[in-house]
């Protein structure tokens, strides 16, 4: 639509290779513009998922805590019993061993 | 009056010959040959430069395309991974309820348990939509089948002719032509690498995306089986 002619020193701009070759350039600068974009983009997705990480870490640290308390005190609760037998045992037979010295 | 109006007329200005001319065209032309010489030996010389910056575009490029596709492989690695993740915590947490039933206290669990079915928290529908949406391949299929598809053209290539008119056709002018053959075969292949590099971003944003899904499932699920635990201390 453009009724101009051209300017004296581009006649024939159009047909030439050259020109061809700068449209081409001007093409893959528009490609790598984009590739920028969503490179930053993705940046910032990977540092919230970094972000992310890190409490995910934290949380099972926290879990690996109450993990260890609860194994304990389970472990304490099932051999109560057993524990208690042998206090008895003991103080018992040390009271028989004492009162056979005496 | 007569004496001072001759005298105050100036003497006539010698005009120019002919050799005067011609010698003043001929300097006009020694010079805009040396002129056009050294244009053309600056256009060679830039047309050089030019290729040394393609080759280093090239390069580059090649380095960015493969960084790009090592990490295309860890993210799938980390798709796989939190994938993993989140089932041993479903494990853990099956499990964690198994204890509950095992050492807590009954009275309670009955009575706690019309409460436990009927409520239904948010962040437990946020996770069944995202395990539907993890366990259903069409959608998965639909995503990645919605991506450009771009088309190299090589008609350029099979056109034949020179890049520029030739003004003098000597030696500098055909160095000048070959030099910007190669700077337009440098550039069709930095095109390719960029249309590649783009293709892997459009590539990695739907898994980027997943990833985000499942770190987010992660964290609720962690969230839940810790407070489960907390709950199992006291």
């Amino acid at each position: 639509m453009n009724h101009q002619p051209p300017p004296v020193s581009r006649v024939g701009w159009d047909d030439q290779k050259i020109m061809r070759t700068r449209r081409e350039l001007d093409s893959v600068k528009a490609i790598m513009k984009e590739n920028v974009q969503k490179i930053m983009e993705r940046q910032g997705k990977l540092d919230d998922l970094v972000e992310r990480a890190q409490r995910l870490e934290e949380a099972s640290d926290v879990y690996v805590k109450c993990a260890v308390k609860i194994k304990r005190e389970m472990s304490w609760k099932a051999n109560s019993l057993r524990y208690g037998i042998i206090a008895v045992s003991s103080v018992s037979a040390f009271a028989g061993l004492a009162y056979s010295f005496l | 009056m007569a004496r001072k109006t001759i005298d105050s007329i100036p003497e006539p200005i010698a005009l120019p010959t002919e050799e005067t001319v011609q010698k003043r065209i001929k300097l006009k032309m020694v010079d805009l040959d040396a002129e056009i010489a050294k244009l053309n030996v600056q256009s060679l010389d830039s047309s050089i430069q030019m290729i040394r910056d393609i080759d280093q575009m090239n390069v580059d490029a090649v380095q960015t395309t493969a960084a790009l596709e090592d990490q295309d492989e860890q993210l799938d690695k980390i798709e796989a991974n939190l994938s993993n993740v989140i089932d041993d915590l479903n494990v853990v947490s099956h499990n964690i309820t198994a204890m509950e039933h095992y050492c807590g206290c009954g009275f309670f669990r009955i009575l706690r348990a019309p409460f436990k079915y009927f409520r239904k928290r948010e962040r437990d529908i946020i996770k069944e939509e995202v395990l539907e949406k993890m366990t259903s391949p069409k959608l998965r299929r639909k995503e990645e089948s919605n991506m450009m598809m771009f088309t190299n053209s090589s008609k350029r290539r099979e056109s034949t002719g020179d890049f520029m008119k030739r003004l003098t056709c000597d030696a500098i002018e055909d160095e000048l032509e070959r030099n910007l053959m190669q700077i337009d075969q440098g550039l069709e292949s930095v095109k390719n690498l960029a249309v590649d590099m783009h293709v892997q971003l459009k590539l990695q944003e739907p898994k980027l995306n997943r990833i985000e899904e499942l770190t987010e499932t992660n964290d609720f699920v962690v969230e839940g089986v810790n407070d489960k635990v907390k709950k199992l201390l006291h």
